[in-house]
């Protein structure tokens, strides 16, 4: 496995698909911080979640990179030479999932430099606490691991390289305004409730009417975990949202596993 | 040229993405019926208003519908290579090209006619008569949205036809479509933001934003809303929501003037001769392999 791991990461960093996510990538943060100073100078704090911005755009760029890398293995027949080389389907299904996932870190990585090398030369250093900064990108890992997890399952599944990218943009645009509609919802309920509370007397009760599926998504779905990420503070929820990322990445793997080793490759 | 439209016609009629794409359209638009319909219906009756934003709503859906058809219907012609066979019995590239414009456009407005007739036939169905809105008004709105898609056909087809692989041109199309529909919504919001507010209107606007937790007497107080776009921005954004296929469809659900329906029409069909002509001539050059 660690010869196709080695192979891999050869290919991905020759891949112009690999070159040009990371220069989106890197452009984000860059926008960012001068569309912000251009705006409003350097008067604002909010600089401080510029580490984060990457993560709402990661959920489009991984479906994209992943589908288009993988799926190449399929459209050159390189899938048969690996099988008919003796490697097992575990092996290069672990391998492509390990280095989607190390490609999906990078891609952050290139966020995060470049976040700083814009920002810090025009605001200073940034006043969020380090240790809060560590543990937002420790969970924006486990979002990477959730997409990249979807995509090399959706890639491995389906055969056709343009229908494998088909799809997982489209999941990926799925979960996009599913998070984003769940996130809305609950922070204006939220809202609401601290409103209702702060008129409400000892003896009134807030009792409201809650859609119970809102709250569900809010926690599980990746691009709503993005934007409670974007809050720039580590969210109470952080446990479940380790918990439900973790979960989902298992699941996605073992039953992409169970399908590909099903799997007629033509 | 003719002959290329007619079999790509036929080609058409037997595609299952295309069929899965209007599917697709057709049921979202349906989903948002029912759910806003079993809401509405417990407070009060369905307003019109709702009518109209559904109806250009679902025809916003076309924009992703027509991304993915497009790239993956004339990425096969490469990916076969039935683009040099059409090629190699004689026909130019331009007639290719143009007759590739021509079917898609047509798939796109059957896809247009099905969604219309989709919310008409919801609308006769299960809301009252006197909430049914004036044909007479929504036709012509409709209509506008002919050119609208020619724009969106002659987009597609200038990106599925320049790029060779079909599933970068998908990635391409499928993605520039998701993120002008967003962009779309957000200017076309902005834009419709008034120069002055309430103080309760402000905090309806932002709750999360200007909700201070504090009681305040005078939520009467007309204030300036901080989200009133001015300057070089409001150009800006201005001339994209005039440009933007989807921004145009949005206009279109806000009781648009005769005169602003005409502008949308022309741009459109200007901007659709001006992309096929650059289409034809880089397509010309381009190296097939």
């Amino acid at each position: 496995m660690i010869n196709l791991i080695n192979a891999n990461f050869a290919k991905l960093f020759k891949s112009a698909v690999f070159k040009v996510s990371i220069a989106i990538m890197a452009f984000i943060p860059a926008f960012t911080v001068l569309a912000n100073y251009a705006a409003r100078g350097n008067k604002t704090t909010n600089i401080n979640g510029i580490f984060n911005t990457g993560h709402m755009f990661i959920g489009f760029v991984i479906p994209v990179l992943v589908t288009l890398f993988l799926g190449q293995d399929y459209s050159d027949n390189t899938i048969r030479n690996k099988l008919a080389a003796g490697h097992t389907r575990l092996s290069i299904y672990l391998s492509d999932l390990i280095v989607s996932f190390c490609g999906g870190v990078i891609l952050q990585l290139a966020c995060i430099i470049s976040g700083c090398v814009f920002a810090l030369p025009l605001y200073g250093k940034f006043s969020e606490p380090l240790d809060e900064i560590i543990k937002i990108q420790l969970l924006g890992l486990c979002l990477i691991a959730v997409y990249t997890a979807l995509t090399t399952f959706i890639t491995m599944i389906i055969t056709n390289k343009t229908y494998a990218v088909v799809v997982s943009i489209m999941t990926a645009m799925t979960l996009f305004m599913a998070g984003m509609g769940a996130y809305q919802y609950v922070t204006e309920r939220k809202m609401l409730e601290a409103k209702i509370t702060a008129k409400a007397t000892d003896t009134q009760t807030t009792e409201m009417n809650e859609n119970k599926l809102a709250y569900i998504i809010y926690e599980t779905v990746p691009s709503s975990q993005a934007c409670i990420l974007s809050e720039g503070s580590v969210p109470k929820n952080s446990i479940k949202i380790v918990g439900y990322d973790m979960l989902s990445t298992t699941t996605f793997t073992l039953l992409g596993i169970l399908l590909y080793r099903k799997k007629d490759i033509k | 040229m003719l002959k290329l439209t007619k079999a790509g016609l036929c080609r058409l009629k037997f595609n299952k993405i295309y069929h899965i794409c209007n599917f697709a359209v057709i049921f979202f638009i349906l989903l948002n019926l029912y759910s806003d319909w079993t809401s509405y219906s417990k407070i009060t009756n369905f307003p019109v208003s709702t009518f109209s934003r559904h109806l250009f709503d679902g025809i916003n859906r076309i924009v992703i519908s027509a991304a993915t058809f497009i790239s993956l219907y004339l990425g096969a012609d490469y990916k076969n290579g039935t683009l040099r066979n059409k090629l190699a019995i004689g026909h130019n590239r331009v007639s290719v090209y143009v007759s590739n414009f021509i079917v898609c456009f047509i798939a796109l407005v059957l896809t247009l006619i099905l969604s219309t007739a989709t919310v008409f036939a919801f609308g006769k169905l299960f809301m009252p008569p006197e909430f049914f809105p004036v044909v007479s008004e929504i036709i012509p709105r409709v209509l506008v949205c002919i050119p609208i898609m020619a724009a969106i056909a002659g987009i597609n087809v200038l990106l599925a036809m320049l790029i060779n692989s079909a599933s970068i041109s998908a990635a391409a199309a499928i993605l520039a479509s998701f993120i002008m529909i967003c962009f779309s919504m957000v200017i076309h919001t902005d834009l419709l933001q008034p120069e002055y507010v309430t103080k309760a209107e402000l905090e309806e606007l932002t709750p999360t934003t200007y909700y201070t937790g504090e009681e305040t007497d005078d939520i009467d107080e007309i204030v300036e809303n901080p989200y009133y776009i001015t300057g070089t921005k409001r150009k800006i954004y201005s001339f994209l929501d005039k440009i933007m296929p989807s921004s145009q469809i949005l206009t279109m659900s806000d009781k648009p003037t005769n005169k602003d329906m005409g502008n949308i029409a022309l741009l459109d069909m200007a901007s659709v001769i001006v992309i096929c002509a650059a289409g034809c001539m880089i397509f010309r050059r381009k190296d097939l392999k």
